[in-house]
């Protein structure tokens, strides 16, 4: 048999099995979508499940794809080489984007919060809008939505507000030395007893925190349903400051020395 | 003047054309455009709720579970506090009779069917309280249980049970009834008001389990409708688990 008939047989071999390992690595990946997505879908969130699923299908087809080109007979020394060099600069540039995926997955497995949840995250307080896979986006109380990548979330302190059905909020005020403490304190109870969403249990209170150069400082407290928190702290308090204008309770002032340039000492 | 010639009102239906006092509110229902009836609810001559009811003829004023206040949704239970605890003895049970808030509604019945207009106070100021622990605590409306009188306008009289099945004499001065499962009934025409009968049965030194049944009721009693379906609080089969000692 002429040499060049053997070659062309030994080329159409490599070939018909280079095209075999890539069609097995097409039906693997297949099968190991199938298999994978049958797992996740139920447990991860459509967001996250899809594009993990969707990278180790491609990974699969990938690896199948440098198989079939070994047993064409390609030398691949130069190729992984390259492959190497190109999986390193990509690795630094996806490194963000990996963590942040990732991050993504520990938020789900964690669940700090859900969508709908108002969060406070740092200087961020809004409601959660969209949880994906790459960041989560919350819309602040004056309408903008903030996107947070993951990662920054993850690390975070992350304070949900709403997950306990009701919420202490706290006032406090200094009231003057020459006004009556017991006076301010009986006002400020009526008022949190008289508003239907201060709780009766646990009850309001009011306690004397400091006696400072200033005057008394009070701390008014007194919890609410989490979701009416915020307007029931702004109506207490503008209540309790009606009724102190009404009673004649000022609030305490910090004392001030002011000299003026021609050396007299004012004020008070 | 709004509310000088009104009667005072009792449970029961609300004719078109007059008006009736109840508590410190005068309720008014008159003839509106196009068939409708127009409702409203005034306080010192100033309107504080209205409504337009469309081709309904039958609207009444009836006692609600107290779910309705100060809003709706927001209780899931109802905790009466005793004025003075009740000691029982291991192994003993007592009854009490006791009256309990209602809110008050007024609801359109079209056979079967029904729907809530308006919920008021009847002059009590609707609180609420926390109990439980932290995300699994429920919100309940709060009352005071006054054991033994004559229940006035918003308020229901009740029978409440306590079974001590430990074998340490205990002290009651809380309880808290799930609101999903209780019902009121009322007669018309009067301001009598009956709730599902309480039953408490303690387990042990730091639970007990609270349970609503069914009240013997006196001649023409009718049971309120539900006025409103409000969140279902997870419970045991049996009832609803109190646990303290924290």
């Amino acid at each position: 048999m002429p040499v060049d008939a053997l070659r062309v047989f030994a080329e159409v071999g490599n070939a018909a099995k280079a095209l075999a390992v890539f069609s097995l690595s097409i039906v693997f990946a297949y099968l190991v979508r199938i298999a994978i997505e049958r797992r996740v879908m139920k447990t991860l969130p459509r967001q996250i499940a899809v594009p993990l699923v969707k990278s180790i299908y491609y990974t699969i087809i990938f690896l199948g794809g440098v198989g079939a080109l070994a047993a064409a007979g390609v030398n691949l020394s130069g190729l992984l080489v390259a492959g190497g060099i190109a999986g390193i600069i990509l690795g630094f540039a996806s490194q963000a984007v990996i963590s942040n995926l990732l991050s993504g997955m520990f938020l789900y497995i964690d669940r700090p919060f859900t969508v709908g949840d108002p969060i406070i995250l740092g200087d961020i307080e809004g409601i959660v809008e969209n949880i994906t896979v790459f960041s989560t986006r919350v819309r602040r109380w004056d309408g903008v939505i903030a996107r947070i990548p993951n990662e920054t979330v993850f690390r975070s302190t992350i304070l949900n507000p709403y997950q306990n059905p009701v919420r202490r909020f706290e006032h406090l005020i200094v009231i003057s030395h020459d006004s009556s403490v017991e006076e301010a304190s009986r006002i400020a109870l009526e008022v949190m007893e008289d508003d239907v969403l201060v709780l009766a249990r646990p009850g309001p209170e009011v306690l004397v925190l400091e006696v400072r150069e200033s005057g008394v400082l009070l701390s008014i407290r007194g919890w609410a349903p989490s979701q009416y928190w915020f307007s029931t702290k702004n109506r207490v308090l503008r209540r309790i400051k009606e009724r102190f204008d009404e009673a004649g309770i000022r609030t305490g002032l910090p004392p001030r020395l002011v000299v003026f340039e021609d050396g007299h000492p004012g004020g008070g | 003047m709004a509310g000088a010639g009104a009667r005072e009102m009792v449970y029961g239906r609300l004719d078109p054309g007059g008006e009736v006092r109840v508590g410190g509110y005068v309720l008014r229902i008159s003839r509106g455009p196009m068939g409708m009836l127009e409702y409203s609810r005034l306080r010192d001559g100033e309107q504080v709720a209205s409504a337009y009811i469309y081709h309904s003829r039958d609207v009444r004023l009836i006692p609600a579970r107290p779910m309705l206040l100060p809003e709706r949704g927001l209780a899931s239970c109802l905790m009466i506090d005793f004025e003075r605890p009740v000691h029982i003895p291991p192994f003993s049970s007592v009854n009490l009779e006791a009256r309990i808030i209602v809110d008050l509604a007024v609801v359109t019945i079209e056979g079967r069917r029904h729907s809530l207009v308006d919920a008021f106070e009847p002059g009590v100021r609707p609180k609420l309280a926390f109990y439980g622990q932290g995300p699994r605590g429920v919100l309940c409306r709060y009352t005071r249980g006054i054991l033994a009188r004559e229940p006035g306008p918003g308020y229901a009289e009740t029978r409440v049970s306590i079974v001590n099945n430990s074998e340490d004499p205990v002290r009651v001065s809380t309880i808290v009834v799930p609101l999903s499962r209780m019902r009121m009934y009322y007669r018309p025409g009067t301001w009598r008001a009956r709730a599902s009968d309480i039953v408490m049965a303690i387990r042990g030194p730091d639970s007990a389990v609270v349970n609503v049944e069914n009240p013997q009721l006196g001649e023409r009693m009718e049971a309120s409708p539900l006025a409103y379906m409000g969140r279902e609080i997870t419970i045991l089969p049996t009832g609803f688990l109190m646990e303290w000692g924290f």
